[in-house]
């Protein structure tokens, strides 16, 4: 309680649906048989997770992370329970603008809300390039 | 011989799919496993590339057992039906894969996959993905990926079952005269009779777990040793309680036969026609007529005809069906 691993915990415990839920209907609809024909082809099961498996789902794992990463950013309740909110130490920055909101810190608390903002158009712009990659990839056009 | 195994068997969720299979495959030969689907002919070309464990029962490959190998191991070539292409590698670096785990350097490896895109007329689609292939084109490129790494073994898994019908023989006699210019032991699986009786050496007819008969195609065609093998093959009817090939029967003058039967129905296919007729007890059967024989005749609803056999099916057991024809 009350440490950086209990914020990660924390954090993954609650965002890691979102990963799984890109990238399993991918690998169900992808199936095994890229992978087992790379078997006859010599490759080892190390060989073929790296340039088989994980090359097919790079884009939805992208997509996945990017959506826990907004995730977590403005996650409040589990990281405000487990962290401890110590400045600097285990407070995030969402918990931090809650903070200067509480102390009447509007000035503080504006200037975290407008990098919060910033993060999410970042976040956005690159859920939409792995959307637009995605898409591609399953529904095999080439735009 | 290339490949062998003996006592095969293997049970899925308790439902026996191999049933003690054993066959002898010849070097050089194409074999078609035949039969309807689940009856287990895709489950033992897996086992033969070591994709799928069996229960029991032993594989060996060009004379080394690889019952226990990994299929990596195996030196096979496996095509998919779906032809599994690696949809983010390029055409050129999928025929490559083999051969980059191999460590072919990069020089030798580029010039056996431009001979190989060659040898499947896909030179000019090299550095293109996937998805921007037709799907004949795909079949040709998990050929030659399977065979880039020079396999002892070509297993193809109904190869052309997902393409449409033109391309579907174009490709099948294309991969016939390949095999055999190749000279590279193949085991395919159908379930198309025709397909299999069109390219195949030797057929292997798989239906519940167990093989019904093994032999060349004309002569299982001829000679079924079952009644499934026989109606699988193709049509069958039945006079005076033997089974014939329709085509085997012929009308004469109902004179001229000890039973009359009355036309019920003409069907006309073009290429064929089929007369269906039945006698005064009511027991059916038909003829396949050619065209210039329904000319000859002139086959009419309500018409009487005798019917009369060339030749009836005989089961029997296929002497050359281990040794390669030397008519091909």
């Amino acid at each position: 309680m009350f440490s950086y691993p209990a914020i990660v915990m924390a954090s993954v415990f609650v965002s890691l649906p979102l990963v799984s839920r890109q990238v399993i209907p991918l690998l169900r609809e992808i199936g095994d048989h890229q992978e087992q024909t790379a078997a006859t082809l010599g490759a080892k099961p190390t060989r073929i997770f790296f340039t088989i498996t994980l090359r097919s789902i790079a884009w939805a794992a992208a997509y996945g992370v990017t959506l826990t990463l907004a995730r977590v950013i403005g996650e409040y309740g589990a990281v405000l329970i487990v962290s401890g909110n110590i400045a600097l130490i285990t407070q995030t920055l969402t918990l931090n603008i809650g903070a200067n909101f509480e102390n009447f810190n509007s000035y503080q608390g504006f200037v975290g809300a407008l990098l919060l903002a910033l993060v999410s158009v970042l976040a956005l712009t690159v859920i939409g390039v792995a959307r637009h990659r995605l898409e591609r990839k399953r529904h095999g056009s080439f735009v | 011989m290339a490949v062998s195994y003996s006592g095969v068997t293997k049970s899925f969720r308790g439902r026996l799919v191999l049933d003690d299979i054993s066959d002898v495959v010849n070097e050089g030969e194409l074999t078609a496993l035949l039969g309807p689907s689940g009856s287990g002919k895709s489950t033992l070309l897996k086992i033969i590339a070591g994709l799928t464990p069996l229960d029991s029962g032993r594989v060996s490959l060009a004379g080394r057992d690889v019952t226990n190998a990994p299929a990596r191991d195996r030196h096979i070539g496996f095509c998919f039906q779906d032809y599994a292409p690696f949809r983010h590698l390029s055409l050129r670096e999928n025929v490559a894969y083999g051969l980059k785990v191999q460590r072919v350097p990069r020089a030798q490896r580029q010039e056996q996959v431009n001979e190989l895109l060659r040898l499947v007329r896909l030179e000019d689609y090299a550095d293109q993905y996937p998805h921007q292939l037709s799907g004949g084109q795909r079949q040709r490129m998990a050929l030659a990926r399977a065979l880039a790494i020079k396999p002892d073994v070509l297993l193809l898994d109904e190869p052309f079952a997902a393409l449409d019908a033109q391309v579907r023989g174009e490709l099948r006699s294309w991969v016939r005269s390949l095999q055999q210019e190749l000279g590279i032991t193949t085991i395919l699986v159908t379930h198309d009779q025709v397909e299999a009786m069109e390219i195949a050496d030797r057929l292997v007819i798989l239906n519940e777990g167990r093989i019904e008969q093994a032999g060349r195609p004309a002569f299982v065609y001829d000679h079924p040793a079952t009644d499934f093998v026989a109606s699988f093959l193709g049509p069958i009817t039945s006079l005076g309680g033997i089974s014939y090939r329709p085509h085997e029967l012929e009308l004469v003058n109902e004179n001229a036969a000890a039973e009359a039967f009355t036309v019920k129905e003409v069907v006309r296919l073009g290429f064929e026609v089929r007369v269906v007729l039945e006698n005064v007890g009511g027991s059916a059967t038909w003829v396949q007529l050619t065209h210039e024989q329904a000319k000859q005749t002139n086959p009419k609803v309500g018409q009487r005809f005798g019917v009369r056999a060339r030749s009836q099916l005989v089961a029997g057991s296929d002497a050359g069906a281990t040794s390669r024809e030397t008519t091909h």
